[in-house]
């Protein structure tokens, strides 16, 4: 353990992100940080980031419409024939609040988490076709796998650990509404989707 | 995603041939070119069909070409060949599947020469979904509005998978069937798709030919036929200029004509001259600057006869010699009257000057024809005056013409554009 806002591995201020970060990497030595509490430890191995073409970086602020996002943290996922990547995007460099960007080989998507009251029940079987309701239209499960996290960079506001297994369920509704649910030992999770043509996301300059 | 260098070739597992493996971890087919069969490529590409081999469908663009469309950067993947049939007509296209790291899977497609670009997007317009069964419940056009822009209904059909090779983001059996039903704007299709239980939304745009040439670097494209849907107008590089000049000449034109037209005064009007002696007429010229013609109307009756014309200046002096004829022929063949020739010759002249002119008229010949008889006496008249306003609404017709070819031009080619719809409002 280590004084709150400096890095438990070389001493290095991390500045105003670390508030709400619950991981995030040292600028300055790239050690991954765990926040926990008041204090701060380091988290080991952050796995290897194979370079690959990408319209979404961490730092990089991209304008999708009229809105401006910035990656700050970025999981890698391994579903075995390929991967996906999350980069998150907080409200603010410092808020607590922020979306998620989905970049599965071109599939872009911003989601959204649902808060734990407006959740759809978890279906008893996660079986393609399966069926839950959800803001008045229903998702039919279109997609479901496991997924392994291979790596993560920057800051995040949840913990994942390097080698964790998720298992993922997609649902789409007839209107190309879009509807995760991640499983995960120790919970789940719902996010609403919204899908992003790719040709419409620019890089700030 | 798939991770690089990790399975750059396989051996098909129904002939042993060795395959490239293209595309990213969404790839969930391999068709092979050699024996045909079709593998599961996300597990151990399995068999998952075996076909008998088929020719290849020509296409200028093959498995593993790159080049950079839409400012993206495309590997070739897969060809596809696709048919549709109706009314025993046949229809045939070549779709080769496009994969990008960062933008995924798209297509181009081959149809008689032309290109096309087609991704897939979400939101199936504010009309909702369609189907030939609902296009054809409907009395009006159908259309939808989407992304902000108007599309109207162009066709609807069902395609059908003929031939496969390469990798592709799905499984394609030969003779899946696809019904779609494809909405057009001025730029775009938009077409609603049902692939199995899914429901996709397709947009589609044209590729200039010599653009795919560029970015795939083809050494030719094939001959173009017809007019895609798609197909931009090619307007000429000065069309817009030339059919405003057009229309403004043919006004300023038609002005001039409107404004010079009229105002001529006739000076001598002498009717049936006998002819049998020269004629002298006199007459007095006080308007040089304008044109004079003279006019003779001969009684030819299935006759003709020649004058010889000279016109004396207030000097004495000959201004001008010369000839003109005179004949009228009519009569009656298979019940059917008939008449042909002009009893009247004109000559327009510009004199040199004011004062009075001698106009000397000699009938030095004439003929008849069947029972008709010779010509015997002429009506002149001089006026003066005239303006040559012919060459006027001449320049104005002309002028119309090119306004009116630019703009039809445009109008011809959206009626090609359109010419394939299936859409009847008499139906």
């Amino acid at each position: 353990m280590t004084e709150i806002s400096n890095c438990p591995n070389c001493g290095a201020s991390l500045g105003a992100k670390l508030a709400f970060a619950r991981m995030l990497d040292c600028d300055s030595c790239g050690t991954t940080i765990l926040r926990d509490g008041e204090a701060l430890q380091a988290a080991g191995d952050h796995g290897v980031m194979l370079d690959a073409p990408s319209l979404m970086a961490v730092g990089q602020a991209v304008m999708i419409d009229t809105k401006q996002y910035t990656p700050t943290g970025h999981i890698r996922f391994d579903y075995g024939a390929g991967w996906w990547d999350e980069f998150w995007c907080p409200a603010s460099v410092a808020g607590p609040d922020g979306v998620w960007i989905s970049v599965d080989e071109g599939d872009y998507s911003v989601e959204r988490k649902v808060s734990t009251r407006a959740a759809p029940a978890v279906p008893k079987k996660l079986t393609l076709g399966a069926e839950v309701s959800f803001d008045g239209e229903t998702y039919m499960l279109s997609e479901t796998d496991q997924a392994t996290c291979v790596a993560f960079r920057g800051s995040l506001p949840e913990v994942i650990g390097l080698g964790e297994q998720h298992y993922y369920a997609n649902f789409t509704s007839p209107k190309g509404g879009l509807l995760s649910l991640e499983v995960w030992d120790s919970g789940n999770a719902w996010h609403r989707g919204e899908w992003i043509d790719p040709w419409k996301i620019k890089a700030v300059t | 995603m798939s991770a690089p260098d990790t399975l750059r070739s396989i051996n098909c597992t129904s002939c042993g041939a060795g395959l490239s493996v293209l595309g990213g971890g969404r790839v969930a087919a391999r068709g092979c070119e050699y024996c045909g069969a079709l593998l599961d490529a996300q597990d151990n590409y399995k068999i998952l069909e075996k076909y008998d081999k088929a020719p290849r469908p020509d296409s200028p663009i093959s498995l593993g070409m790159t080049g950079a469309l839409e400012s993206v950067d495309w590997t070739v993947i897969g060809t596809l060949q696709v048919i549709e049939s109706y009314a025993g007509q046949r229809w045939e296209w070549v779709e080769h599947q496009l994969f990008s790291p960062t933008h995924g899977y798209c297509w181009i497609a081959v149809e008689d020469g032309h290109f096309s670009f087609t991704r897939k997007v979400r939101g199936m317009g504010n009309s909702g979904w369609w189907t030939e069964a609902r296009v054809n419940r409907s009395e009006n056009q159908p259309g939808t509005y989407w992304d902000g822009g108007r599309y109207k209904y162009y066709e609807s059909g069902t395609s059908q998978i003929a031939y496969a090779e390469g990798s592709f983001n799905f499984a394609p059996r030969r003779g899946d069937r696809t019904p779609y039903v494809t909405f057009m704007s001025d730029t775009h299709q938009l077409t609603q798709a049902r692939n199995g239980p899914e429901r996709e939304i397709e947009l589609t745009s044209y590729l200039a030919p010599e653009q795919v040439q560029t970015a795939f670097g083809l050494e030719t494209v094939p001959d173009l036929k017809g007019v895609h849907p798609l197909q931009p107008f090619a307007a000429w590089k000065h069309g817009a200029f030339l059919r405003n000049m057009g229309f403004l000449s043919a006004a300023v034109a038609i002005f001039l004509w409107a404004t010079l037209a009229g105002g001529s005064a006739t000076i001598l009007n002498e009717p049936n001259i006998p002819t049998t002696r020269p004629i002298a007429l006199a007459f007095e010229i006080s308007n040089a600057r304008d044109l004079v013609t003279i006019r003779m109307t001969s009684n030819a009756s299935n006759g003709w006869a020649w004058y010889d014309l000279e016109l004396v200046d207030p000097s004495g002096e000959t201004v001008v010699e010369f000839g003109r004829q005179s004949e009228f022929y009519f009569g009656r063949q298979d019940g059917e009257k008939w008449s042909e020739g002009a009893r009247t010759a004109t000559a327009t002249l510009r004199l040199p000057g004011e004062g009075v002119y001698t106009l000397n008229i000699e009938q030095s010949e004439a003929g008849t024809w069947s029972n008709g008889t010779r010509p015997s006496a002429v009506s002149v008249t001089v006026e003066e005056g005239v303006k040559a306003t012919f060459w006027l609404l001449v320049a104005a017709a002309l002028s119309a013409i090119a306004g009116i070819g630019v703009l039809g031009r445009r109008m011809f080619h959206n009626a090609r554009r359109w010419s394939g719809s299936d859409w009847s409002d008499e139906d």
